[in-house]
């Protein structure tokens, strides 16, 4: 008897045991969203994949909310929703300039919700970037989501996860920076970013602030800078990496940016074994030229009390009075490029 | 043939597991604002847990004799099993199977956890022998993928609140990890010297549970806030190729853990049932599982009316008293009659 009841046990739970209950192609394996605003109603444009074709597909469906508008989905492919595959969520002009935050939260709530989902934000609709085609074929998610590496190989774009967004929203400063992704005759560009303070449109930046701002924040990888002078003639520099410390001497009248850069020589016109003469001179251009850079943006953002920076997070730390107005705050910027490499200068 | 024993070891690798399961199953919406402070409230934790485990690394404490203790013991159990099956469905239905159906899966686990306390005091001790390594391997895998997305611009300064989400933190973190009890009555059955086993398996757990408290605040920042399983969201964000995120490991492994800690505190009331009366054991295991299944089933569904915070306090209250004092009280009253 015992025996049997031991083996009733384990034979009732062959009966959970029968898979998964809806095949992969009953599934809406959903790749991307983008949202638009349109007079209190939220239009969500959908990229799913169309796992049977290995093609995907563009969806359109309106709501009160996210959550609403993805729900009616349904009714257009009587599949069920599954959003753990997406890879980016982008944002149209209208439902930045209303405050992403109305979207947001679906996001964040969410339990099905990938917090590595990348953010972007584009000029026109939403609709337009998902809708994009490129030879006939709509440009495939996975191309949408690889634009975030730009912001390592460019050093001209940002990039922003979901989690990074919402963390840095909640994070002492408020500020997340968003790439504006455009479509430019078919093809996917990325042109400058916009600056959110609690998830509402603050100012743009131009691809030079972005890079300004990646340096002033240390996480430049690669950027190219240009001088030209009578001595050494057009020299384009790759910026390599920037080490910046920030200290805090005279609260609030002076918080110092120590930035040190590395560069390579990577072009020098016209070719003149004399060039190495001028080094001194291309490594003092250089820095001017950041810094000046560096002093314009950081002007243009803390006078909008926007802290790019995060320097209310040092603060924090520092246990200083954070009371102060982001725009009451007085940098000291000091740069130094260390050329590394000059190339072939030296054998031309 | 049932073989109840099981070495000092196992019950080492018993204390571990029972002691890591809940972690996965704390909510934010509980842990107070703050996952610095929870840093400090584990390690505290760690502290309290080897204070009230005394009574382990004494010899002959005894706590099943007595019917009214066991009787007590056993209502205890009856409300650590209900109380930590709702926090596993919970998990499983805001997370992994939000479609499923929340008493149902309760029930099942309740009957796995039976089946392993079933199959006898060895049974469990072998299955956390297997389920140990699968556990360490697991957690070691997403701790180390976890590393590549650390940011050390999201530490956040603890106590910055005061110390009143700390203690809070503390209290909670305690009442869901609450083991020792299981742990003196299985101590019973095992053999070997356990007192430094137990503290390198305790040393571990703290080890790793700090890991992942520390990863949770520096991988996800002001984030893990609005999530309502931060270590869960944790593995959900990191990948390991070719896998796109870990939180199934993280789920597998937390409920491996899961089962083994509900399968020992069935045993523990299986023990304490057949001391209570020989002659009716069967029954009163049965009476005891019945009542622990309407328990569950009444947390699942009257959770917001009972009260999340009064169970929180009832379990750190009770793990106090029937870790520290009670067996200390009898064991002091065995050795007054062994002197008669």
């Amino acid at each position: 008897m015992k025996k049997a009841l031991f083996l009733l046990i384990p034979l009732l739970f062959l009966f959970t045991l029968t898979g998964c209950d809806s095949e992969i192609h009953d599934r809406m394996l959903i790749r991307g969203i983008g949202i638009d605003y349109e007079k209190g109603i939220f239009v969500v444009n959908v990229r799913v994949e169309d796992v049977l074709n290995k093609s995907e597909i563009n969806m359109k469906t309106k709501g009160e909310t996210v959550y609403d508008a993805l729900t009616n989905l349904s009714q257009q492919s009587g599949s069920r929703q599954m959003y753990a595959d997406s890879y980016f969520i982008i944002f149209g002009k209208s439902m930045a300039e209303e405050g992403i935050e109305k979207a947001m939260d679906f996001f964040v709530r969410y339990f099905k919700a990938l917090p590595t989902e990348q953010i972007f934000i584009t000029e026109g609709k939403a609709e337009e970037v998902l809708s994009a085609e490129n030879d006939g074929k709509l440009i495939p998610a996975s191309v949408i989501k690889d634009l975030k590496n730009s912001e390592k190989n460019s050093g001209r774009a940002v990039s922003v996860s979901l989690l990074e967004l919402l963390s840095g929203t909640m994070s002492p400063s408020k500020v997340t920076v968003i790439p504006i992704l455009n479509i430019d005759e078919n093809k996917l560009n990325l042109n400058g970013a916009v600056v959110f303070k609690n998830l509402k449109p603050l100012f743009y930046l131009d691809d030079k602030e972005i890079e300004s701002l990646l340096i002033a924040k240390g996480e430049i990888n690669t950027a190219s800078l240009v001088c030209d002078n009578d001595i050494y003639g057009k020299v384009s520099l790759e910026l390599n990496k920037s080490n910046v410390k920030t200290e805090i001497d005279k609260y609030p009248d002076e918080i110092t940016l120590d930035i040190e850069i590395t560069a390579f020589i990577t072009s020098v016109s016209p070719i003149s074994p004399e060039r190495i003469v001028g080094i001194e001179k291309i490594r003092k251009d250089a820095s001017e030229k950041i810094k000046e850079n560096i002093t314009k943006l950081i002007s243009k953002c803390y006078q909008n009390e926007c802290d790019v920076l995060g320097i209310k997070y040092k603060l924090y730390r520092a246990k200083l009075e954070e009371n102060i107005s982001e725009n009451e705050y007085n940098f000291n910027i000091k740069v130094k490029t260390n050329i590394e490499k000059t190339g072939q200068e030296e054998n031309p | 043939m049932i073989n109840n024993k099981i070495s000092s070891s196992q019950l080492a690798v018993l204390s571990f597991l029972m002691f890591m399961a809940p972690l996965a199953f704390i909510r934010s919406d509980d842990l107070n604002n703050n996952i610095t402070d929870s840093v400090f409230s584990f390690i505290t934790v760690v502290l309290i847990t080897l204070l009230l485990s005394i009574p382990l690394f004494m010899k002959n404490v005894i706590i099943v004799e007595n019917k009214f203790i066991s009787l007590l013991y056993s209502l205890y159990f009856v409300f650590i099993i209900a109380t930590d099956i709702t926090a596993v469905t919970k998990m499983l239905t805001n997370t992994v199977i939000p479609d499923g159906n929340g008493i149902f899966m309760a029930l099942s686990t309740l009957l796995i956890a039976i089946y392993g306390a079933v199959k006898g005091t060895e049974a469990v001790g072998r299955g956390a022998d297997i389920i140990f390594p699968f556990f360490l391997l697991g957690a070691f895998f997403i701790i180390l993928s976890a590393l590549q997305i650390i940011r050390p611009e999201e530490y956040v300064i603890p106590f910055e609140n005061g110390y009143e989400d700390y203690f809070d933190n503390t209290v909670l973190i305690l009442s869901a990890v609450s083991f020792i009890p299981m742990t003196i009555i299985l101590k019973e059955n095992s053999n070997g010297k356990f007192t430094i086993k137990y503290i390198i398996f305790i040393t571990a757990a703290l080890i790793i549970g700090l890991i992942f408290l520390l990863e949770t605040q520096f991988c996800l920042g002001y984030y893990a806030l609005t999530q309502q399983y931060p270590i869960y969201t944790l593995s959900a964000v990191t990948k390991a190729e070719p896998l796109k995120r870990l939180d199934l490991i993280f789920t597998v492994i937390f409920l491996m853990a899961s089962v083994i800690r509900m399968s020992v505190s069935v045993l523990c009331l299986f023990k304490l049932a057949g001391k209570y009366s020989k002659r009716h054991t069967g029954a009163l295991r049965i009476a005891s599982l019945f009542f622990t299944a309407a328990l569950t089933v009444l947390f699942l569904c009257f959770e917001e009316t009972i009260g999340f915070q009064l169970t929180v306090y009832l379990r750190a209250a009770m793990l106090f008293i029937f870790s520290l004092p009670i067996p200390l009280i009898i064991k002091l009253i065995n050795k007054g009659r062994a002197a008669k």
